[in-house]
């Protein structure tokens, strides 16, 4: 399990780097220049001085080891110092926003936690939804309730979140005035009723996106649910006498999460990119609606790293994915 | 001895067999007919219905009178924020939408195939064109995907306009970011079929690889093509409609539903029909276009046909 576990992250490490390669390139190879809203009444040589110290005027190799070096090596640092009161950076130079002139970490420091506070709840009740539909519609095949499941399933995943988004904010938000239209990242929750604000808040948005969830986990619960079924091991627990609750509740359902295990965690990835959508409709001030806002103002440091901490967590939850199916399918293992 | 009449039943291709099989599924029957009517209103109701879908009243009173109109006789959609008509707009944008949709699957099963075609029947490059699949399939498609939108926009709008430019980027961008699901069905069975006896025998009579690939694999993996090809056009849909709503899709005055949708969320509290009429469709349509995947997936397993 080691050698499996160490292989996998070896694996991932090129991967990484190879991203990152694909990324600076695609963001640093276009056109546009990093003084595009910089007035034209400004001289020439006072933008020459000005790319200099954003250090853009270097060869594209410079930067982007450059870059890897702050990414990589800088930034973990000036954590560690954050944590802990020690002084390792030493003042080191950091990936700064072309737009704010603040460190780019920081400010994801500061927004990513709102896009986890969503996705975080809208993912759990997405699979907490989407188990008992899918096994229940895989134990009742071709019943009305597996039926209406495929159909809610496939509307789940064919309807937009920026459509069901707004629908649900001109019904419950307009209509009703039940819960509010924009998301207040300001609120902290210290008392009963703030704690009833942010729940009223999180509401619309862990809605979107927990319907969306749990559409496709509960697809693949239910088929491989029923591929557990039909095994022969099924009949001979039946055939001991044993209850269809234990059959099905623990002989079948221990088997057929293994590969919806994979699908949970492979799928997290996709919610943060449904997530950049959601932050838009209900204007939460997360890491999605960071990256749309500093790709509206060219400020290419931070599009470069919020796009790469997307893919460090695709890479990661890959990882996740395959170490959770090395363990739970000793067979997989010996590959 | 004189009339020995058999009843032959009539030969069915394996065509028919899928048709038939097809025709079983209920959901996708129903999708069927709803995609057509949408996409017959969309190509053929401009003929019918002539307002020109970016007409603007060009004197300010008469347009002032115009805008935000509920629905009427002369307008069954109402009109928007400029007085233009909502269902000349509706159908425009279906066109486009469905363009994009097509042309992006297109793309995307081109890639797709040809990647999964080589990877599965020369061992030399498999290594090599899986890494990349699994490079991409690693990728923030998303983000990425509006980093190209807004990159590229302006200078290819510059060089082709800004129709024809926004549209072949938008088509290119989402083929190049989803031809990998494709990619990895097709070598999966194109690594089955190699070593199946036709291939074999193929080869064994010194058939060249580019025809044995022509004449017998490729017809051979059409069914999941199809499949990868249908979902394929859904996924694209829903991707250049979130583009269109994050405000990196097409310009006003070139629609497509998604656009449409964007337009209408600043005014979504006093007309909201006019988010909610893109939305529909846009929703039927990837909801109708999922639903014949599902049904063509099932007609096109003989496991499942004989049933």
């Amino acid at each position: 399990m080691l050698t499996f576990t160490l292989r996998r992250l070896l694996t991932a490490i090129p991967t990484l780097l190879l991203i990152s390669l694909v990324i600076f390139l695609l963001v640093d190879l276009a056109p546009g220049s990093p003084l595009s809203d910089v007035p034209l009444t400004v001289p020439p040589e006072v933008r020459q001085k000005m790319l200099e110290a954003m250090g853009a005027d270097q060869p594209v190799l410079v930067r982007y080891l450059l870059w890897l070096k702050q990414f990589f090596w800088i930034e973990p640092l000036y954590g560690i110092d954050a944590i802990l009161g020690t002084d390792f950076a030493q003042g080191a130079q950091r990936i700064i926003s072309w737009q704010s002139k603040m460190p780019v970490m920081d400010t994801i420091g500061e927004r990513l936690p709102q896009t986890l506070t969503v996705v975080g709840t809208a993912y759990l009740i997405g699979v907490l939804i989407a188990l008992p539909i899918g096994i229940y519609s895989a134990y009742r095949q071709y019943s009305w309730f597996d039926q209406a499941g495929t159909f809610f399933a496939m509307a789940g995943f064919s309807v937009p979140t920026f459509f069901t988004g707004n629908i649900l904010i001109l019904i419950f938000a307009v209509n009703l005035g039940w819960f509010p239209t924009i998301y207040d990242t300001n609120l902290e929750v210290v008392d009963w009723a703030s704690f009833k604000e942010m729940l009223a808040q999180m509401a619309l948005p862990v809605m979107v996106l927990a319907l969306f969830n749990a559409a496709e986990i509960s697809r693949y619960t239910r088929s491989s649910v029923l591929e557990n079924l039909g095994q022969d091991y099924v009949r001979t627990a039946r055939a001991k006498g044993m209850g269809e609750g234990k059959v099905v509740l623990k002989h079948v359902l221990r088997n057929s999460l293994i590969p919806v295990v994979t699908v949970i965690a492979l799928g997290l990835p996709t919610v943060f990119g449904g997530a950049i959508v959601t932050e838009q409709i209900f204007k939460i001030n997360g890491i999605g609606a960071m990256l749309i806002g500093a790709i509206n103002v060219s400020d290419l440091p931070t599009v470069q790293t919020v796009t790469f901490i997307f893919a460090v967590l695709i890479v990661m939850f890959n990882l996740i994915a395959d170490i959770l199916y090395g363990i739970l399918d000793p067979r997989i293992r010996y590959d | 001895m004189t009339d020995t009449s058999i009843k032959i039943e009539k030969v069915r291709g394996p065509w028919a067999d899928v048709w038939a099989q097809f025709r079983k599924h209920k959901g996708a029957m129903a999708a069927l007919v709803m995609l057509g009517a949408l996409a017959v209103v969309c190509l053929l109701g401009p003929f019918v219905w002539r307002i020109d879908p970016n007409f603007i009243e060009s004197d300010t009173v008469k347009m002032f009178k115009m805008r935000n109109q509920g629905p009427s006789f002369a307008h069954p959609l109402g009109t928007d924020q400029l007085g233009r008509d909502m269902l000349a707009r509706m159908m425009f944008g279906g066109r486009i939408s469905l363009a994009v949709g097509m042309v992006a699957m297109l793309v995307a099963i081109f890639i797709g195939t040809t990647v999964g075609v080589l990877a599965g029947y020369f061992r030399r490059i498999d290594g090599l064109l899986m890494r990349l699949t699994d490079l991409f399939l690693a990728l923030p498609l998303l983000p990425l995907l509006l980093v190209m939108i807004f990159l590229f926009r302006d200078p290819i709008s510059g060089v082709l306009g800004p129709r024809l430019g926004t549209f072949l980027l938008i088509v290119m961008a989402i083929g190049l970011t989803s031809w990998m699901q494709a990619a990895r069905v097709v070598r999966g069975e194109v690594l089955a079929l190699k070593e199946r006896e036709f291939v074999l025998a193929a080869r064994s009579i010194g058939t060249p690889s580019r025809r044995i690939i022509t004449r017998h694999i490729l017809p051979n993996v059409l069914s999941p093509v199809l499949v990868a090809a249908t979902l394929g056009i859904a996924a694209a849909i829903i991707t250049e409609s979130v583009l269109s709503f994050l405000g990196l899709g097409f310009p006003p005055d070139f629609p497509t539903w998604g656009r449409l949708l964007y337009d209408g969320i600043a005014e979504i509290r006093t007309y909201p029909e006019r988010v909610v009429w893109p939305g529909l469709a846009i929703s039927l349509t990837v909801l109708s276009v999922n639903y014949i995947g599902d049904g063509l997936r099932d007609a096109l397993d003989p496991r499942i046909r004989g049933r």
